[in-house]
C-alpha cells in the first residue's frame, strides 16, 4: 500500500501545490488522477516514487519511506513511473537492451534478465521488435517499451503520467490494452494521470486534485454523473455520459448515470 | 489568400538509403477563410504537410502556390503562420515582449510599431500586456507559455494559421479557450488548419476535415461525410466521435434511425426521437424515418460518391477520380479534394 499522510510541497517562493493532502493506494487497484492543469497531478505523481519529497508530511511505500534515502532504490524497483512524452525515457539502443536496462543497473543475475526480459518481450506484443532500435519505433510501441520495463521489473505499483495524450487513437487504444491486461493478469496497481475523461472510466476510483487537495475520491460512474460540479471545475464529461444525460433530461430517466456505450446501446435496444 | 497543391510529395533523407518517403500525391486547394481540421494517425504525414504549407520545408514533387485571392498575385509563405506543437519547449527571449516581438520583428515590421504589435497579440491571447511584459516567460505557466507562443505568431499578422495538435496535454479550460480563440480568428478571416488527434474537437470546430493516411490524403469533406466512413477510418487507426458510433451500432442493429450524428447533441436527437416513436404502431411510417437498414454492412451512403472514395483509399484505375470543378461564381465553399486548378 501507498500510503500519503499531510502532504506539503511546494516548487521554491511558489503557492503551496499540495497541502495537507491524505491517500491511499492499495495493491491491485487501478486509480485515475484527473484535475485541470496546475492542480497538481504530475507533482502528486512524482512524489510517489520519490522523485519530488515532501516538504512536510510523509509518503509510504509498502511501509518504506521515501525520505529515507537508503530506501528510495527498492521504492523505486516496486513504483515504475511512466511519462508523458515517450521520446523522455528509453535509453538503449535496442527495445530489449532497453527492457533490461534497470535490471542491469541492480544487478541482477543475467539468466534471470534474459528471462525476464523475455516475458515482458512476449506480453507486451513486442517479440518481433526486440533488436530495433527504440528511435525508430511509434510512440504507442515507445509506451508499451516503458511498460515493458516495469513488467521486467516486477514493479508492483505502475505511474503512468498522460501516457497517451501524445499519441493518435488506435495506439491509444494499443497502449490501454496492455495496460489492463497487466492490471488484470499481474495486479499490478495503476496510478493514471489523463485529461481525457474516457480513459478516466476505467479506475476502479477517480480522484480529482484541486486547490492542493483530493476533491473527489469516488467510483467514475457516481462522479460522472456529477455534471453541474464538473463543470464548475473545468473538467470535461465524458460524451456517454453527456449523451445519457442529455436523454434523461427529456425524460427518459433508465439512462440516468449511464456512463458506457455499451449499456447505453442495450438500454435503447431494450 | 489560397493554397493550391498539386501532387505534392515529400520525401525525408533523400537520396540516402535511409530515404522515406512521408507525403505522396497530395492534391488540395485551402481557399481564404475556411476552417479546416486535418487528422490522422501518427505518422501519416500531418507534421510534415503543415511544414510543406508554412514553407519551411520545399515538396521533393508537386507544386506548392499561393497566391492573393483579390489580385491573384503570389502570396508569400510569411502570411502563414504556424504554431508547432508543443510551442511552449521553443521558448527562449527573456522577456514576454521580447518574445512575442521576435518574429514580427525579422518580418522587418518597423521599431515604432513592433510595441502596437505585441500588445495586440497578448490581448488577442488574453494576457494583460501591463502585467506580462517583462515578465520572463520561463517563470509562466505551461497555459500561459502557450499563449505566448500563439501570441508571438498572431504579432506577425498571418492570413492563414497552422496550428499543430494545439490543445495536446490541456484540460477541458484550456481546450475550449482555444477553440473559441481560433473561431475568433476565423470570424476576423483567417483561414485555420488545425490538426489534432481529438475527434470531437474536429467534429465540433471543423467546416471541412482533411484525413491523412499513409503519406496520401483519404477523406476530405464535411464532417459529415467524413464520419460516415467509419470503416475506412478505422483502417486508417481513426475512430468517430463515440456518440457518433451509438448511433451508428443502433443502426446496425436494425433501428430505424438515421445514424447521421456526430455531435452528441444530434445522437440525443435521434435517439429520443426513436425512443418517442417506439411504441407507436409501424402502421404509419414517419416519412422521415429511413427503412430499417438490412443487418449486412451498408457501405456508401448517398451523400458521397463511393468512385471517389474508393479511388483514394486504393488508387486503383477501375475508379476513376472525376474531373475537377471548375471555378464559377457561387462556386460551393470548397471542390472535392481530387480540385485544386481553379484560377480564383
Amino acid at each position: 500500500m501507498i500510503e500519503i499522510r499531510d502532504l506539503c510541497f511546494q516548487y521554491a517562493a511558489e503557492q503551496p501545490v499540495l497541502q495537507d493532502l491524505n491517500l491511499d493506494i492499495r495493491e491491485g487497484e487501478w486509480i485515475t488522477l484527473i484535475g485541470a492543469n496546475g492542480s497538481g497531478k504530475s507533482t502528486l505523481a512524482r512524489q510517489l516514487n520519490g522523485l519530488l519529497l515532501p516538504d512536510s508530511g510523509t509518503v509510504s511505500v509498502d511501509g518504506l519511506l521515501t525520505s529515507d534515502e537508503e530506501q528510495l532504490w527498492e521504492i523505486r524497483s516496486r513504483v515504475a513511473f511512466v511519462f508523458q512524452n515517450p521520446d523522455n525515457q528509453l535509453v538503449a539502443t535496442s527495445v530489449e537492451d532497453d527492457i533490461a536496462f534497470a535490471l542491469e543497473n541492480l544487478g541482477f543475475p543475467r539468466e534471470e534478465i534474459s528471462q525476464r526480459v523475455e516475458g515482458a518481450l512476449s506480453e507486451m506484443n513486442l517479440t518481433a521488435l526486440r533488436e530495433k532500435a527504440p528511435h525508430l519505433l511509434s510512440g504507442g510501441e515507445k509506451q508499451r517499451v516503458a511498460i515493458a520495463g516495469a513488467l521486467a521489473m516486477a514493479s508492483k505499483y505502475l505511474v503512468l503520467d498522460e501516457p497517451t495524450s501524445m499519441l493518435d487513437p488506435s495506439m491509444r487504444r494499443s497502449v490501454i490494452e496492455c495496460l489492463q491486461k497487466l492490471h488484470q493478469e499481474h495486479g499490478l496497481a495503476i496510478i493514471y494521470i489523463t485529461n481525457i475523461m474516457e480513459e478516466a472510466l476505467l479506475a476502479d476510483r477517480v480522484l480529482v486534485l484541486g486547490e492542493g487537495r483530493v476533491l473527489r475520491d469516488e467510483k467514475p460512474a457516481a462522479l460522472f454523473m456529477d455534471h453541474r460540479w464538473l463543470r464548475e471545475h473545468q473538467l470535461d464529461i465524458p460524451q456517454i455520459s453527456y449523451l445519457a444525460e442529455l436523454l434523461a433530461e427529456r425524460g427518459h430517466e433508465q439512462f440516468r448515470g449511464v456512463v458506457s456505450s455499451k449499456e447505453l446501446v442495450e438500454i435503447v435496444c431494450r | 489568400m489560397q493554397i493550391e497543391l498539386q501532387h505534392v510529395e515529400y520525401c525525408y533523407q533523400e537520396g540516402s538509403p535511409f530515404a522515406r518517403k512521408a507525403l505522396q500525391d497530395i492534391n488540395l486547394t485551402i481557399r481564404s477563410g475556411e476552417l479546416i481540421a486535418m487528422i490522422g494517425h501518427g505518422g501519416s504525414g500531418k507534421s510534415t504537410l503543415s511544414l510543406l504549407l508554412s514553407g519551411l520545408y520545399k515538396p521533393s514533387g508537386g507544386r506548392i502556390d499561393t497566391y492573393d485571392v483579390k489580385t491573384g498575385k503570389e502570396d508569400t509563405f510569411r502570411n502563414i503562420g504556424l504554431v508547432f506543437q508543443y510551442p511552449e519547449q521553443q521558448l527562449f527571449a527573456e522577456t514576454v515582449y521580447e518574445e512575442v516581438a521576435f518574429g514580427a520583428r525579422n518580418f522587418g515590421v518597423p521599431k515604432d510599431y513592433l510595441p502596437i504589435r505585441v500588445r495586440k497579440a497578448l490581448e488577442q491571447v488574453g494576457l494583460d500586456p501591463e502585467l506580462f511584459w517583462d515578465r520572463s516567460p520561463f517563470s509562466l505557466s505551461g497555459g500561459q507559455k502557450r499563449r505566448v507562443c500563439i501570441a508571438g505568431v498572431l504579432a506577425v499578422e498571418p492570413k492563414m494559421l497552422i496550428l499543430d495538435e494545439p490543445t495536446a496535454g490541456m484540460d477541458e479550460g484550456g481546450r475550449r479557450w482555444m477553440m473559441e480563440l481560433v473561431r475568433k480568428l476565423n470570424r476576423e478571416g483567417r483561414s485555420i488548419l488545425w490538426i489534432t488527434h481529438n475527434m470531437r474537437e474536429a467534429a465540433e470546430l471543423a467546416q471541412r476535415i482533411i484525413v491523412l493516411n499513409k503519406g496520401s490524403i483519404l477523406l476530405d469533406g464535411t464532417p459529415e461525410e467524413v464520419f460516415a466512413q467509419e470503416e475506412l477510418l478505422a483502417q486508417a487507426g481513426l475512430e468517430i466521435p463515440q456518440a457518433a458510433s451509438v448511433v451508428r451500432e443502433l443502426k446496425r442493429r436494425g433501428l430505424p434511425l438515421p445514424g447521421a450524428a456526430i455531435s452528441v447533441e444530434q445522437a440525443a436527437e435521434e435517439i429520443a426521437d426513436y425512443l418517442a416513436h417506439k411504441d407507436e404502431p409501424p402502421m404509419e411510417p414517419e416519412p422521415e424515418i429511413p427503412e430499417p437498414a438490412p443487418l449486412e454492412d451498408e457501405e456508401a451512403e448517398p451523400e458521397i460518391s463511393l468512385e471517389s472514395v474508393l479511388a483514394a483509399a486504393t488508387k486503383d484505375p477501375a475508379f476513376p477520380v472525376p474531373e475537377p470543378e471548375k471555378a464559377v461564381e457561387g462556386e460551393p465553399r470548397f471542390t472535392p479534394w481530387q480540385g485544386g486548378a481553379s484560377d480564383v
